[in-house]
């Protein structure tokens, strides 16, 4: 079992949860796997125990590049725990990953959520907040909350080149 | 509601302004649903369940954000069990009850049930269509967003009242006991639609999960 304190909310992975301990333990390492079907190959994300395109009940975890585009996002102001108030406005980004896009149809990919932070995995301040919309790309970095668990979150990836993404301006 | 009202409210989770999001509210509704034999005896005008689709949800639900367009929700998958079920497309309808939990999700279910084309849901729900005295009046009673949170049902009590040609509006009665409506759509005026025949009511219970059913007066 993991069980962890983050920003005043308890995280909990239980026992019986086999596929996000293997996610998260790596996820601590700083090694983003995600699950390989040993049947079709496809990788798959969220962390399942079978293949949601063919259904095989086998797979190995297997490292995957932390990179990826700014499929979607919300952009929070009003925050409901109260320690993420004084991060407002943050962002939870719908990130869809460079490996597999458009695989195994043109419509599907590995989007991975996670929020906008600072390279050190801080959440990120209003300024860079409003450099991200739709298109943005972004690199993954990690959060560590306790001894064996790390949440994997994303960061602007200054190396990238990138056209202006799309922002709601309401 | 005015088109406008929500964007000038405060942000709480953008695009979502406060009035984006429905009232939260403690209420309790009942329907009680019997043999069409059994409701000719009974006071009120017929009212005749024509078709329904149970909890419809779009392939691999557990993955909605990897997998298709996430503007692609239940409705497009169920609009194919509602129709045929039914007998009628959305052509035939006269009036729909559509969840507004927010303002985004009556927008993709009008589209995704086929009332107009993907992607021309905003301007659907702005051009008068929906308003009373519009082609397809939708959620008369103020659905979540204006009269509260009753996760769907409410809606479905409304249409019952529209087929029945008995909306509870600031209309006389008359001497027969039932209203005599106007028209008169002005504010605080008549809230019945006119010649109401068959009604759509859409339901949400996440973008990859939906349900829904058709009524007929008669």
């Amino acid at each position: 079992m993991i069980s962890a304190q983050y920003l005043g909310m308890p995280l909990e992975i239980n026992d019986l949860d086999h596929e996000n301990l293997d996610y998260f333990g790596y996820c601590a390492k700083h090694d983003f796997r995600l699950q390989r079907c040993a049947s079709c190959k496809l990788l798959r994300y969220p962390p399942t125990t079978a293949c949601p395109w063919c259904s095989g009940p086998d797979s190995e975890w297997v490292s995957v590049e932390g990179r990826g585009t700014v499929h979607s996002y919300t952009e929070v102001h009003h925050a409901i725990q109260p320690a993420f108030k004084q991060y407002t406005p943050y962002l939870v980004l719908l990130v869809e990953l460079a490996t597999q896009s458009g695989v195994p149809t043109r419509e599907e990919g590995l989007r991975v959520i996670g929020n906008l932070v600072r390279p050190d995995g801080v959440l990120a301040p209003k300024a860079e907040v409003e450099r991200v919309g739709i298109g943005t790309r972004v690199r993954m970095v990690f959060t560590d909350v306790a001894p064996g668990l790390a949440l994997p979150q994303w960061t602007i990836d200054e190396t990238a080149a990138g056209g202006t993404p799309w922002r709601y301006r309401g | 509601m005015s088109r406008r009202l929500p964007r000038n409210s405060c942000a709480t989770c953008k695009p979502l302004h406060l009035l984006d999001c429905c009232v939260e509210t403690d209420n309790a509704n009942a329907i009680i649903v019997t043999t069409a034999e059994r409701a000719k005896d009974l006071k009120q005008p017929l009212v005749q369940i024509r078709g329904v689709v149970g909890r419809c949800s779009k392939p691999r639900v557990d993955m909605h954000y990897q997998t298709g367009p996430i503007s692609t929700v239940a409705g497009r998958y169920a609009r194919e069990i509602l129709w045929p079920n039914a007998g009628v497309g959305p052509d035939d309808v006269d009036l729909t009850g559509s969840y507004d939990a927010f303002t985004f999700t009556t927008m993709l279910q009008l589209e995704d049930y086929g009332f107009c084309k993907k992607g021309d849901g905003g301007h659907y729900v702005s051009d008068g269509t929906i308003m009373l005295g519009g082609k397809r009046p939708n959620n008369t009673s103020g659905g979540h967003l204006c009269e509260g949170y009753t996760h769907g049902i409410a809606m479905v009590i409304e249409n019952v009242r529209q087929l029945r040609h008995d909306a509870d509006d600031s209309c006389p009665i008359g001497p027969d006991g039932r209203r005599q409506h106007a028209y008169d759509y002005r504010e605080g005026g008549c809230r019945q639609v006119k010649n109401a025949e068959v009604s759509a009511n859409l339901g949400w219970a996440m973008p990859g999960t939906g349900s829904a059913m058709v009524m007929r007066r008669g």
